[in-house]
């Protein structure tokens, strides 16, 4: 889907090439109809990259159903606003952190770096994978009805307690990786240093403070790997 | 509390807007301005699924805004409100509702006709005019993408104007 993003149009050129193969079927024997609505699909369009996939049937739906093509482009121009904030709210907000915090209090807990490492992946990947294929298919059932299948998805109440969870974990993160850090490995310089820098650059931009705080966390048990041993 | 935001962002509420501004302002209404959406059933519902389920949207024309600001004005929650383009916030502006607000410009991109000010400030000739004639009414017009973005004035924006015409 991202593969030919650009400042132009976005992912379009991802979108209108899942598309082809349903569109190639859709106006099969009309190479003009058929030219014409790939041109309508590389307008520029941007989405989560995997709630994309619901754009992709969703859209090829329409297409099927005879549609007007002002009614598509319009379509089309909405849909970018649900499948690109609650593919953010969903994953870069609530599920990535989730699983990479839970990774973490398994490392801090276990102590394997590679039971933790396959413990994110599989975990994420499990969600990731099950979000594109409910996409791919809830938005061919949909079509129109985009919006209400969002709203009805099966995670919705799990979106709330995810953010509540991911807070709690980053608490228990914290704890956790204090615990098992040697003193000796708090007081060496590098990581004094860390510190100092993170605290600076909160002091002087309070917004990127936050996320230096935030790498600094995930970077820890890198780092406690490299000096602690 | 009143509307905390006045922001022009053709693609109206999505991730930005909903997770960027919304979040860190405390948002609990967005109010869309836009005579076509208003209008249209399905184009609403799906708008409105790109929002946290304790928030409220109000889909209305530019004539319903003005009947209803009062209300908007007497809530205890603060509120976002969005036009797709420039022509939209300028009848608001025109009808005085802009007067001691700060307008905030977003998400205008790449269109033919359109000169780039900014990597997503993008504006014609007439969205210019609109832009200025904003300025005159409202207490100030900037763009900024993300609160934490800095932020470019109205001075700026129209001198880079002049710089991409010539």
């Amino acid at each position: 889907m991202q593969g030919s993003w650009n400042y132009r149009t976005l992912v379009a050129g991802g979108l209108a090439n899942a598309m082809l193969p349903l569109l190639r079927r859709i106006y099969a024997g009309d190479p003009v109809r058929l030219e014409a609505a790939v041109s309508r699909h590389l307008e520029p369009f941007n989405a989560h990259p995997y709630l994309c996939a619901m754009a992709v049937t969703a859209l090829a739906r329409l297409e099927a159903t005879e549609v007007s093509p002002e009614k598509i482009t319009r379509f089309r121009t909405a849909l970018r606003a649900p499948l690109g904030a609650v593919g953010d709210e969903l994953v870069w907000a609530g599920w990535r952190p989730f699983c990479a915090l839970l990774a973490i209090v398994l490392f801090a807990l276990e102590g394997s770096p590679w039971v933790a490492t396959l413990f994110f992946l599989l975990l994420y990947n499990v969600g990731h994978v099950y979000l594109r294929g409910w996409a791919f298919w809830r938005g061919w059932s949909a079509g129109f009805d985009v919006g209400r299948a969002l709203q009805e998805a099966p995670w919705n109440g799990a979106t709330r307690w995810l953010t509540v969870l991911n807070a709690f974990l980053v608490g228990a993160a914290v704890v956790l990786v204090a615990w098992r850090t040697p003193a000796t490995a708090l007081l060496r310089w590098e990581v004094v240093l860390a510190l100092v820098a993170a605290a600076a650059v909160g002091y002087v931009r309070p917004g990127l403070g936050e996320r230096v705080a935030a790498t600094l966390l995930i970077a820890a048990p890198v780092l406690l790997l490299l000096l602690g041993g | 509390m009143p509307i905390v935001l006045h922001r022009v962002d053709e693609r109206l509420l999505h991730g930005q807007v909903v997770v960027g501004w919304g979040r860190r302002l405390g948002i609990g209404f967005y109010v869309v301005v836009d005579d076509g959406i208003a209008e249209c059933e399905w184009e609403r519902e799906l708008y409105a699924s790109a929002l946290p389920a304790d928030s409220d949207v109000y889909f209305l024309t530019v004539a319903e805004t003005i009947r209803r600001l009062p209300e908007f004005e007497a809530r205890r929650d603060a509120g976002i409100l969005l036009t797709a383009d420039t022509v939209a916030m300028r009848r608001l502006a025109e009808a005085g509702l802009l007067a001691g607000h700060a307008v905030n410009l977003g998400g205008l991109h790449s269109a033919p006709g359109r000169e780039r000010l900014l990597d997503y400030v993008f504006l014609s000739a007439s969205e210019t005019e609109d832009v200025r004639v904003i300025g005159d009414l409202a207490a100030s017009v900037s763009a900024r993408d993300l609160p934490g973005s800095p932020e470019v004035g109205l001075e700026r924006l129209l001198r880079s104007v002049e710089r991409a015409r010539r």
